[in-house]
C-alpha cells in the first residue's frame, strides 16, 4: 500500500472513531431524556399509587368486615389516616355503621381505629393511642419505675388496646410510672399476648386521678364488646378534662377515647373525632335522603313505610345535629334519658325492617 | 472530497439510529403511561364498589359491583346542591378525582324505547377535551321493589 492510501486508511478511521464518540453521546442523551420521562412517568405513578392506597382507605371491607366510613385527615403534628373497623360477627342486617347487639350484655360500638399510618413504630409515652398497625406490635413503653400509689392506682384501671392478636385471657401487665418531677402518671398496658391469665376487672377510678395529659375525673362507662374474631374485651370510656385543656374530653360508649386512655396530643384527637363526624354525617345525610323516599313511596307496603318512617326520624335527628360530640354522642350513647339512643333506634328499625322484609335503611 | 462524503454518510446512520432509539423509547413510554392509567382506572372502581355511600344494602346478595339506585340519587343530589355542592365536591376530590362518574341502567319492565335511564352521579371533570372513559357492568338495586338491573357505571376521567 502507498502512503497516500495509508493516509486516507488513517483519515477513516478517524473518522469513525469520531463519527462512533458522535454516537455514543447522541445515544446518551436520547436515553437520559427517555429516563426523566420514564422517572416523571414512574413519579405519577407514585402518585397515583399513593391516591390508589388513599382510595384504599376509603374501601371498607377491604381487610376486615369493616362497617365504618374511613376518613382521611391531615391533622396537628401528624397524618393519620383512620381506618375504621366494626368488629362485628355478622353484617347481613345491619346498617352501614353499627354493630349487632351482643345478647345481654351491654353494646357499644366496637369501632377499632386501625392507624393505618404512623410516623414511627415507637408510640412515645403519653401518644394518643388510636389503634395498632396491624403489621406492627406497638408498645406502650414505661421506664419501669412506679410508687406505690401508683401501683396501686394501676391495678384498678383496665384499659384497652384494639388489637386484632389480643385475646381473652391475654395477660395484660400494667404498670405505672410517675413522671419525673411531675406529680403525674402514666398508666400503661402490655399485652404480652398468648398468657392465660384474666385481664384485670375494673373497679371504680379515684377522682382527680392525674394521667399524663388526661385527667379522669369520673368514670362514665365500663362496658364489654365482643369483637369479629370472637374475643371479648373491657373498655373504659372515660370523660373529663383537666383546667389547662390538655385533657380528652370524651363520652362514654367512645372506643376512640377508650382506646386512648393514655391519651396525648388533643388536637390530634380532636382532629380525628371531626373527620370521622364529618364523614359519617356526609354518610347519615344520603341515608336519610333515602329513607325519605322510602317512607313515602307507595310501591312500600304500609307497615314498611311505618317501620322505614321511625329510621328516617332518627337519622333526620341526627343530622340535624351540628356539634360532633353531640352526633358522636347521640350516635354512640347506650341510653339516653327519655329514650333509646340514636344508635340503638337506628338498629331497631334496621333489624325489623329487615325481618319484615322490606326495604332496609342502609 | 471523500471526507465530506464520510461525515454524511455517517451523520445518515446517526440520524437514522437516533430516529429508531426514540420511537422504540416512546413507544415504552406509551405502554406505561397506558398501564398506570389502568391501574388508576381499576383503584377509582375499587373505591366505587365499596363506596358506603353508593354501595347496595348489605343484606342482598349481591354485594359487588352494586349500586343503590336510591343512594346514587341522593348523591347526586348532594353533589349538586347549590349550597352544599362545592363543598362536597372538595371533600370526595381526593377519592374521585377529576372525573364524571355516570350510572346507565336498564329498566326491563319499561317499553323498549324507555328502558336505558341514566344519572350523572358527579361531575367534576375540569377539561372536556382530553378524556378518558371507562365502563364497567354493575347491578343496579332498586330498593322499593327489591329488583336488580343491569347498569354500567361510566367514568370519564382527565387523561
Amino acid at each position: 500500500m502507498r502512503r497516500g492510501q495509508l493516509e486516507v486508511s488513517f483519515q477513516w478511521i478517524y473518522v469513525l472513531i469520531a463519527g462512533g464518540a458522535f454516537l455514543f453521546l447522541f445515544l446518551f442523551l436520547i436515553k437520559g431524556c427517555s429516563d426523566s420521562e420514564t422517572a416523571a412517568a414512574s413519579a405519577g405513578s407514585l402518585k397515583n399509587a399513593a391516591t390508589a392506597l388513599a382510595g384504599i382507605a376509603w374501601q371498607t371491607g377491604a381487610r376486615m368486615n369493616m362497617t365504618m366510613p374511613d376518613a382521611q385527615v391531615i391533622c396537628p403534628a401528624s397524618s393519620l389516616s383512620l381506618s375504621n373497623g366494626d368488629n362485628v360477627a355478622s353484617m347481613d342486617r345491619l346498617p352501614a355503621f353499627l354493630p349487632p347487639s351482643v345478647g345481654g350484655r351491654t353494646r357499644i360500638i366496637t369501632t377499632e381505629v386501625m392507624l393505618a399510618r404512623s410516623q414511627t413504630p415507637a408510640i412515645p409515652l403519653g401518644s394518643v393511642l388510636y389503634g395498632i398497625d396491624e403489621n406492627t406490635r406497638y408498645l406502650l413503653v414505661t421506664d419501669g419505675s412506679g410508687s406505690g400509689a401508683a401501683a396501686a392506682m394501676a391495678t384498678r384501671i383496665g384499659v384497652l388496646l384494639s388489637h386484632p392478636n389480643v385475646r381473652v385471657g391475654d395477660a395484660a401487665t400494667l404498670t405505672a410510672s410517675q413522671l419525673p418531677r411531675t406529680t403525674k402518671t402514666i398508666i400503661v398496658a402490655r399485652f404480652d399476648g398468648g398468657a392465660s391469665s384474666s385481664l384485670p376487672v375494673l373497679p371504680s377510678i379515684p377522682s382527680n386521678a392525674n394521667v399524663y395529659g388526661v385527667v379522669i375525673n369520673q368514670v362514665t362507662q365500663t362496658v364489654e364488646f365482643s369483637t369479629w374474631n370472637g374475643a371479648t374485651y373491657v373498655a373504659t370510656a372515660v370523660a373529663g378534662a383537666d383546667g389547662s385543656g390538655n385533657g380528652v374530653s370524651v363520652h362514654s360508649g367512645d372506643t376512640l377515647a377508650a382506646g386512648a386512655i393514655v391519651a396525648g396530643r388533643k388536637p390530634t384527637y380532636d382532629c380525628g373525632k371531626t373527620a370521622l363526624v364529618d364523614r359519617m354525617h356526609r354518610l347519615t345525610a344520603i341515608y336519610e335522603s333515602r329513607a325519605s323516599t322510602l317512607k313515602s313511596d307507595p310501591g312500600v307496603s304500609a307497615e314498611c313505610r311505618i317501620k322505614m318512617g321511625e329510621g328516617h326520624a332518627t337519622l333526620r335527628t341526627l343530622n340535624a345535629m351540628t356539634s360532633a360530640d353531640s352526633y358522636l354522642e347521640a350516635l354512640l350513647e347506650q341510653g339516653v334519658p327519655g329514650g333509646p339512643a340514636q344508635g340503638m333506634s337506628l338498629l331497631n328499625a334496621q333489624d325489623g325492617l329487615y325481618i319484615m322484609n322490606c326495604p332496609v335503611i342502609a | 472530497m471523500e471526507p465530506i462524503i464520510i461525515v454524511i454518510v455517517l451523520a445518515i446512520i446517526i440520524g437514522l439510529v437516533l430516529l429508531y432509539y426514540v420511537r422504540i423509547n416512546a413507544h415504552e413510554v406509551k405502554t406505561d403511561t397506558a398501564n398506570y392509567q389502568a391501574k388508576e382506572d381499576l383503584a377509582m372502581l375499587g373505591r366505587l364498589t365499596t363506596l358506603p355511600e353508593l354501595a347496595c344494602p348489605r343484606s342482598e346478595t349481591v354485594k359487588t359491583y352494586c349500586i343503590d339506585l336510591l343512594k346514587a340519587q341522593a348523591f347526586a343530589s348532594m353533589m349538586g346542591d347549590a349550597r352544599s355542592g362545592p363543598a362536597s365536591k372538595v371533600y370526595y376530590n381526593p377519592v374521585l378525582g377529576a372525573t364524571n362518574i355516570t350510572l346507565r341502567w336498564y329498566d326491563l319492565a319499561k317499553p323498549p324505547g324507555q328502558m336505558a335511564q341514566q344519572l350523572t352521579i358527579y361531575s367534576n371533570l375540569r377539561d372536556s377535551t382530553r378524556v378518558r372513559t371507562t365502563t364497567t357492568y354493575f347491578t343496579a338495586f332498586e330498593p322499593v321493589n327489591s329488583t336488580r338491573q343491569f347498569a354500567m357505571l361510566i367514568v370519564e376521567r382527565q387523561s
